[in-house]
């Protein structure tokens, strides 16, 4: 069994690879299209602050922005699959040959970190000109790395969790995912969690990506996290099985619920 | 045949009744343009101050501002994406050639699908947003909003023959998506959306000028000045609006004519 899941993620993993080199300026697009975005809401932000602190400020800002990017793309890439995923009537090959639908869904987030990483670019590059300084400098490459990777697993989980919430309720995935903004801002994502008022703290330390953003911002800026980086490389872990049991309850009511009343159309945004 | 009104009341109802049968979907249409406004707050507030952003952006009223510009981000040039989204909607699905078979043109069809998705997106907005301009700032505020609303569906019309044009990009280049989704961000990134355009390099300052969403921008500000009025910002516009809608449409139709060719010899349509 365990077997055939690998035969059947590599097949997947090829698949999208293969689609996304077919589609290749749809992706460099793409990414364009998330720089861009990231790049208006950064200099939005940006216009709070005086053009003073943007040495300091600036980085952080980047790195944020960057943070929500890895965490709302797979929404779209993922979670908004689900709605071409029933109107191609590929839900329905899938369940006659018993093939994952989690899987086959998850794989998407091979061009979701191609398209991060492509936005990454754009914005680096517009923000460092206008701010003046380079905002995407790492002091620890190697923990940078670890804490993206982790946000990108938690957002892979998330999106699935959407993917299969939009079968179930027929809403696009984007739409439902107002969660996001909200971890966004009070989840430690947007501003580090010792710059937040008291009980916003408590706020994001019970939430996942804040822990992964605070040893983000350790390995970017050498900010130090509020716990102790050990503690948040722990509670980054804990949030991981966390969500995985979530995508699993998620799967569970979709696909029973597809079942047993067949599936519907996913509303067009 | 049946009448331009006719076609576009078609297209209405159809965002309509996706909306009416999905009352998920039309609650968080209504929490979505809040969520834009909380998330530059939270960053706003955790790097800097609102006043800061009140005075480099001359506004008075900075949370209606907020709104308002919020409300233009998610509206203003969605024509663009709307026509490409529904082209390529029908290319999925396969029935693109019924589309091209029935009485209006094609790109006359494109043209009116895609007003008409904007259109509702904009209603969508300006209606979740108007009881937050009255509890924000009265009355004058929410004829403020409603001018700018104004101001953004003209601004819609100079883009109508993009619209096509990236619409029938997209269908000849065989992609996944609109091969000028691009423009929608480029067109508000360059309008200084959240922050002022002096912000953007100089050669991006000059085609600043050049873009119909930085004039709805502008009413944006004007409405919420004390300076300004409501009608004062929808008159100022609608001087630079007009000029546009003539001769980006005059631009465009030869290349919607030609791009219509070259897909019914390619066998697109």
């Amino acid at each position: 069994m365990r077997g055939g899941q690998l035969r059947q993620a590599r097949a997947m993993a090829w698949l999208h690879l293969v689609r996304t080199s077919r589609y290749v300026y749809s992706m460099a697009n793409w990414a364009v299209v998330d720089g861009l975005w990231i790049t208006i809401y950064v200099l939005g932000a940006l216009t709070f602050a005086s053009p003073e602190s943007y040495p300091t400020v600036a980085p952080l800002v980047f790195w944020a922005v960057l943070a929500w990017g890895l965490m709302s793309t797979p929404t779209w890439t993922i979670g908004n699959w689900a709605r071409f995923y029933v109107a191609m009537g590929v839900f329905e090959e899938h369940e006659l040959a018993g093939a994952s639908h989690s899987l086959f869904l998850a794989m998407r987030s091979l061009p979701a970190v191609a398209i991060g990483l492509g936005s990454a670019a754009v914005v680096g590059a517009f923000v460092s000109h206008v701010a003046g300084v380079p905002v995407a400098r790492a002091e620890n490459p190697a923990l940078l790395a670890a804490s993206l990777l982790a946000i990108t697993v938690m957002a892979t989980l998330y999106s699935l969790v959407l993917a299969f919430l939009s079968l179930a309720t027929r809403a696009p995935a984007p739409l439902l995912d107002f969660v996001n903004f909200l971890l966004f801002i009070v989840g430690g994502i947007a501003a580090p969690v010792s710059r937040l008022p008291h009980q916003l703290r408590l706020v994001a330390l019970a939430t996942p990506y804040s822990h992964p953003a605070e040893l983000m911002r350790l390995a970017a800026v050498g900010l130090r996290p509020y716990l102790p980086a050990g503690v948040e490389a722990a509670l980054t872990l804990a949030w991981i099985a966390l969500m995985a049991a979530a995508w699993l309850a998620a799967r569970t009511w979709a696909l029973r619920l597809a079942r047993r009343e067949g599936v519907r159309g996913i509303g067009r945004m | 045949m049946p009448s331009l009104r006719a076609l576009l009341r078609a297209e209405l109802a159809v965002q309509w009744w996706w909306l009416k049968n999905n009352r998920v979907m039309l609650l968080l249409s209504f929490a979505w343009p809040y969520m834009a406004v909380l998330v530059l707050l939270g960053m706003g507030y955790a790097y800097g101050s609102v006043e800061n952003m009140a005075e480099r952006l001359g506004v008075d009223e900075p949370l209606v501002y907020l709104m308002a510009a919020s409300m233009v981000a998610f509206a203003a040039s969605g024509i663009i994406d709307n026509a490409s989204g529904v082209a390529q909607w029908h290319r999925w699905l396969g029935t693109l050639p019924y589309v091209y078979a029935s009485p209006h043109r094609f790109p006359v069809y494109l043209v009116v699908s895609g007003f008409a998705g904007s259109l509702f997106i904009a209603v969508t907005d300006l209606a979740a947003m108007l009881p937050g301009a009255l509890l924000a700032g009265g009355p004058r505020a929410s004829a403020g909003l409603m001018a700018v609303f104004a101001v953004m569906i003209l601004a819609s019309l100079p883009l109508v023959g993009i619209a096509a044009t990236a619409a029938l990009l997209s269908l000849l280049a065989r992609e996944e998506g609109n091969v000028l989704s691009f423009l929608n961000p480029l067109l508000l990134l360059l309008s200084g959306v959240f922050y002022p355009v002096e912000v953007l390099p100089r050669l991006l300052q000059a085609l600043s000028a050049l873009v119909p969403v930085r004039y709805v921008v502008e009413a944006a500000r004007v409405a919420s000045s004390f300076s300004g009025g409501p009608m004062r910002a929808v008159v100022v516009a609608s001087y630079y609006l007009a000029a546009m809608i003539v001769v980006y449409n005059t631009l465009s139709a030869h290349a919607v004519a030609a791009l219509e060719r070259g897909a019914r010899r390619r066998g697109v349509l």
